[in-house]
């Protein structure tokens, strides 16, 4: 279990992350969203102890990270801009990663390769964008980290790879125990492989919740009643985003949703349905700024 | 155990990694390392033995060992291969660091390399030793072959032993160092452009230091440094204070005591015997190293690596990719920036006016603040850096710019002008006069726009060339000399001060009891201070003594033609009786008795004369007597043999030909109505009547030239004679040059006199009136004219003569006067005036 604790990291005057904590479990996989700019990256560099926090601990199974050899041996992390040794191969890189992760294993190596069907031996430098992508998940996985920390790793690959690499990060996760935290500005990505969701927002951590809770606690209706109605008339409805077309009303309702549908239903609507919010829709109803007024810009 | 064990492995990937990256500078270092230790200082060996080469193996076997340099110039030992040998060391050592700490200096690979399983401790730990490692088989592998080449040569020895021990010791500090500093540099810096620069500059900070304190002290340090004729001495740099300065400090600089160290004991000989050797190590002058600087440069290093532990434990990847995240490596460049562009205006400014020279320092400080702006802005554009902050961090640097002025200019407060006790005194040095008074002292005269177009050397100061006295009497009178000397610099300058000023340095160094040596270089050296001088007993000695035995050798020398003729090899002795205005010459055969007996005349009279009418001769000159060497006499004369050249030819030779070669060696004596000796010779010999003016000799132009100067030469004849102090063609009138701080001339001017003239008749009686009441050759402290006249023979003679002012008609000063007003009306050169002679 991977915990981080009122962690803090300032840059000089600026403060990037502020007071934040959060623990993801065993075999979870966590994702992590936010603006561009947010804090996602230095969060995740922070957890690899590339940054220092510079305040707060960050621990894995109650040992601190920073500057320990033996703790950073078990996490893995994959920046959103890649690195290869000069003119390496991957079978170069693998003896390169071999070196400093005792449990890299080439036999899943070598099935991973396969897999993703990619050439070892051929210079890295010659890969497409999306091939290295592929190629650095494939070394990631193939050191066996009991923390894998993903930065917008499925930028550049195609479908089916997005596909592939999505079920092995579940499987990975799923066999091994690992703690996986994945960046992704793709929520919908996310929402199919994530257990638990992260929203950074104002260099705080606003939302911290499993998918499926997140899922149900906020829900849109839609509602038609015999006049027309307001939103003062739903007092003691915790409305999140609230729209009316002549006398049909689109509200998106925080809190239980079948609590919320029944105390809809009670009161008395010719029209009621109900639909569950994709991850999309709960970030930009967080982020508050959906209704961008782009009419006037050109 | 077991994670004990991966983590080694982990370092070991890590090192190995590193080393890899590391490898392309090391690998060429050590190439040229192993050129400069091994293959240089053995191919004459190996060339030897196939029968090539400039030594014999007799030779050879003196050799005790050898680590580096070429035998065949062994001269250069010490200089052009060593030169390298550290140059390679050091550059490669950057280099080196450069490359296996870019890594940490990418954003990209940082991200990998911090993310590892690796605390920061062992990350720089393996990082820095992979590249020790390289820097240190650089160093050390070339001097293992080179102990097995020496061994299997020269045979091992304790000496061989202890050199290489001392050798790669020493090396190994100088190597190890400037890596440590370039990574330092890598660390602290943002970016690998960024931390390139820095590993340069902050490895090279202590010697532009150095450089701006020699210019600081060739501004400023009075009794300290140089300012006038200083530059003739940049030949014997060791007497400089910088050269003094760097020498007390050298401790302070790996390199610099390695290069002084290690040159030392860069060969050994078993004697100095078959001319190798010579000054350098022997068996017999072997001593032990002192491998002190070396522990405590040791104890340096160590000291730095753990600054570098402790820099890389503090460093922010975040801020790898932004140009100066670290503030302190920019104020180390803004203020060497500062304190060298002051330095440079210093340089610049240097003068005889004190106030010009800091006029200059706050001129530099003023550019290097405005530099230090822009620079400053630009990068607080580009980085983190506060540019306020920065702004007012320029008043640091001007504070230290002007207590490190303040500090040379107050002469260390005062110390410089410390006079020790006689009893303290074990000898005392002064700057020698000249080192062969007879004809090769160097006066110049100064120009009066100090810009040292005309420098005056005192004479030499080369080695143990000075004058050195023990006597307690006589170290009063140096001392006495001192307390003038620092009188003079710190007297205030008077308007009319190039007028009595004679531009010159002087040294003075004494030899303390308790073995130190204080030594101190003065520069505004006075007619007053002159006379003192040679007025001193012992100077007074020693200048007599030079003179004499100048002659004496000459007139050995030409004795030795006489009575050995056959013993000629490539010229002969001449002797030349010069009229007293130095337009007629005429060759004389002397025998050796005549020659020794007019040697004994001039003993006699030097001896009796006080130093002052010797050099400064209030009496005429009557004429000169030379004794010159011929080179044409035998190479021009095939068809005659050598006794037919001796005896005869000489008289026969081209008139011409006897000015032309004045230009070759020549000692000659001024002869004055006070050397009653000399002058009894010269009626008894018969030469006297050749002092007399011919004035059949006609003259087709007198050419004048106003001089103030307080301290002048003037010297005898010839057509063109660069190498005889004065002619028409180098008093100051005639060429300008500007040297530069190394002695070059970097700029000349002339102004051809002979061919510029302004109107202003003389009479025929006028001209007869100058011929007589002009010197020939003297120092005098008079104002006066410099006379240059022209024969009318077919091969024109130019002499160059001096009339004091006081000897003027009073037509004659009219004219002078006037042809000098007109010359300056046309601005042709100031104090320069022409006059053309009446048909």
């Amino acid at each position: 279990m991977i915990e981080i604790n009122n962690v803090t990291k300032k840059f000089d005057d600026f403060t990037a992350l502020e007071n934040m904590s959060f623990r993801v479990e065993n075999g979870s996989i966590y994702g992590l969203v936010g603006y561009n700019g947010a804090g996602k990256t230095t969060l995740l560099k922070t957890i690899a102890d590339v940054y220092r926090a510079t305040a707060g601990t960050i621990t894995l199974d109650g040992k601190v990270i920073a500057d320990n050899a033996e703790i950073k041996e078990k996490i893995f992390y994959v920046p959103d801009d890649i690195y290869f040794v000069a003119n390496s191969t991957m079978d170069k890189m693998a003896k390169f990663y071999a070196g400093f992760y005792p449990k890299f294993n080439f036999e899943t190596y070598d099935k991973l390769v396969k897999l993703f069907g990619l050439d070892p031996h051929k210079r890295l430098n010659g890969f497409s964008k999306g091939m290295q992508r592929q190629a650095e998940m494939v070394l990631a996985m193939s050191t066996r980290p009991e923390v894998l920390l993903l930065d917008e790793s499925f930028d550049g690959l195609d479908p089916a790879k997005r596909a592939l690499t999505r079920e092995l990060i579940i499987e990975y996760a799923n066999e091994t125990g690992a703690c996986v935290i994945i960046s992704s500005h793709n929520l919908h990505e996310l929402e199919n492989m994530c257990d638990h969701v992260g929203l950074i927002n104002g260099k705080k951590l606003v939302i911290n919740t499993s998918v499926d809770d997140m899922s149900a606690s906020v829900c849109k209706f839609r509602v038609i009643f015999n006049d027309k109605r307001d939103k003062e008339d739903f007092p003691n409805f915790d409305i999140k985003d609230f729209s009316r077309d002549g006398k049909i009303i689109t509200m998106v309702i925080a809190g239980d949703y079948e609590e919320v549908e029944q105390k809809l239903a009670d009161m008395a609507p010719l029209l009621l349905e109900k639909y569950p919010l994709t991850l999309e829709e709960i970030f930009l109803n967080e982020m508050e700024d959906k209704n961008y007024d782009i009419t006037k810009i050109f | 155990m077991t994670l004990q064990k991966f983590s080694d492995k982990n370092f070991i990937s890590m090192f190995k990694n590193k080393l890899k990256s590391a490898v392309p500078f090391p690998v060429i270092g050590l190439a040229l390392m192993i050129l400069f230790v091994v293959l240089i200082p053995f191919w004459e060996i190996i060339e030897i033995n196939r029968g090539y080469g400039n030594f014999d193996l007799i030779q050879l076997e003196n050799i005790k060992y050898i680590l580096f340099g070429e035998i065949t110039s062994i001269d250069y030992v010490f200089s052009d291969t060593a030169v390298f040998m550290y140059f390679t060391l050091v550059i490669a050592s950057i280099l080196c660091a450069i490359m296996v700490f870019r890594d940490l200096s990418n954003k990209k690979t940082a991200n990998v390399y911090y993310s590892l399983g690796f605390s920061r401790n062992k990350l720089f730990a393996s990082t820095y030793l992979s590249g020790a490692v390289c820097v240190l088989s650089m160093t050390i592998i070339p001097f293992v072959l080179n102990f097995i080449i020496n061994a299997f040569v020269f045979g091992i020895s304790k000496e061989l032993f202890t050199a290489i021990i001392f050798s790669v010791s020493a090396l190994c500090n100088v190597s190890l160092l400037a890596y440590t500093v370039a990574a330092i540099a890598m660390i602290l810096s943002g970016m690998l452009v960024e931390g390139i620069f820095f590993s340069f500059l902050l490895n090279s900070v202590s010697a532009v230091f150095a450089c701006a304190t020699s210019m600081f002290s060739d501004g400023l340090l009075v009794g300290g440094g140089f300012i006038d004729a200083d530059y003739y001495y940049y030949s014997t740099f060791g007497e400089s204070f910088t050269s003094a300065f760097l020498g007390q400090t050298s401790f302070l600089n790996s390199l610099a005591h390695s290069a002084v160290e290690m040159g030392k004991y860069a060969s050994c000989l078993y004697t100095s015997f078959g001319g190798l050797g010579g000054e350098y190590l022997t068996l017999d002058n072997w001593t032990t190293p002192n491998f002190i600087p070396i522990l405590v440069w040791t104890v340096i290093l160590a000291g730095l690596v753990f600054l570098a532990v402790y820099a890389f434990n503090r460093k922010k990847p975040e801020n790898i990719g932004f140009f100066a995240s670290n503030k302190n490596l920019y104020r180390i460049f803004f203020g060497t920036l500062v304190v060298v562009i002051s330095a440079i205006g210093c340089e610049g400014g240097r003068s005889n006016n004190k106030g010009l020279v800091w006029l200059f320092i706050l001129i530099g400080l003023a550019v290097a603040i405005i530099i230090v702006t822009i620079l400053a802005l630009i990068f607080s554009k580009l980085s983190r850096m506060k540019f306020r902050q920065e702004f007012k961090m320029c008043g640091v640097y001007s504070l230290v710019v002007i207590a490190f002025a303040l500090v040379f200019s107050s002469g260390f407060f005062g110390y410089v002008n410390r006079i020790p006790e006689v009893n303290e005194v074990k000898s005392v040095s002064i700057t020698q006069f000249t080192d062969d008074f007879s004809d090769s002292m160097e006066l110049y005269i100064e120009d009066g726009n100090y810009d040292y177009t005309k420098p005056i050397t005192m004479g030499h100061f080369c080695g143990e060339g000075n004058y050195r006295f023990f006597e307690k009497s006589e170290i009063a009178e140096i001392q006495s000399l001192h307390k003038d000397l620092i009188k003079a610099d710190s007297a205030k300058i008077s308007p009319d001060y190039k007028n009595t000023k004679v531009g010159s340095t002087m040294i003075i160094k004494y030899e303390l009891a308790n073995g130190k040596t204080l030594s101190r270089h003065y520069r505004r050296i006075t007619p007053q201070i002159i006379e003192k001088y040679i007025s001193c007993k012992g100077i007074s000695h020693e200048i007599k003594t030079g003179m004499i035995n100048s002659f004496a050798d000459a007139v050995a020398s030409a004795t030795a033609n006489i009575t050995n003729p056959d013993n000629i090899t490539g010229n002969y002795k001449f002797t030349t009786v010069f009229s007293r205005d130095l337009t007629r010459a005429t060759n004389v055969d002397l025998t050796s008795v005549q020659l020794n007996s007019l040697l004994e005349a001039y003993e006699k009279d030097i001896l009796k004369l006080p130093m002052r009418k010797i050099l400064m001769p209030t009496s005429e000159c009557l004429g000169v007597i030379a004794i010159r060497d011929d080179y044409n006499v035998v190479d021009g004369y095939d068809d005659v043999t050598e006794t037919e050249i001796i005896k005869g030819v000489a008289s026969e030779l081209e008139y011409s030909s006897l000015y032309k070669n004045i230009n070759g060696e020549c000692d000659y004596i001024t002869i004055t109505e006070d050397m009653v000796n000399c002058v009894k010779w010269a009626k008894k010999a018969d030469v006297y009547k050749y002092f007399a003016i011919d004035h059949k000799v006609g003259i087709t132009t007198v050419d004048v030239a106003y001089n103030n100067s307080s301290l002048i030469k003037v010297s005898i004849a010839s057509e063109s004679s660069p190498n005889l102090v004065f002619s028409a063609d180098s008093y100051r009138i005639g060429d300008s040059y500007e040297y530069n701080p190394y002695g070059d001339v970097v700029n000349s001017s002339s102004v051809p006199l002979a061919a510029s003239h302004v109107a202003g008749n003389l009479t025929a009686e006028e001209i007869r009136y100058i011929r007589e009441h002009s010197y020939a050759e003297y120092l005098t402290t008079q104002t006066g004219y410099f006379i240059e006249i022209t024969t009318d023979e077919e091969k024109p003679l130019n002499a160059t003569l001096f009339i004091p002012e006081s000897k003027l008609t009073p037509e004659l000063k009219v004219k002078f006067s006037l042809a000098e007003e007109i010359n300056a009306d046309k601005n042709i050169q100031e104090h320069t005036t022409y006059m053309d002679v009446a048909e």
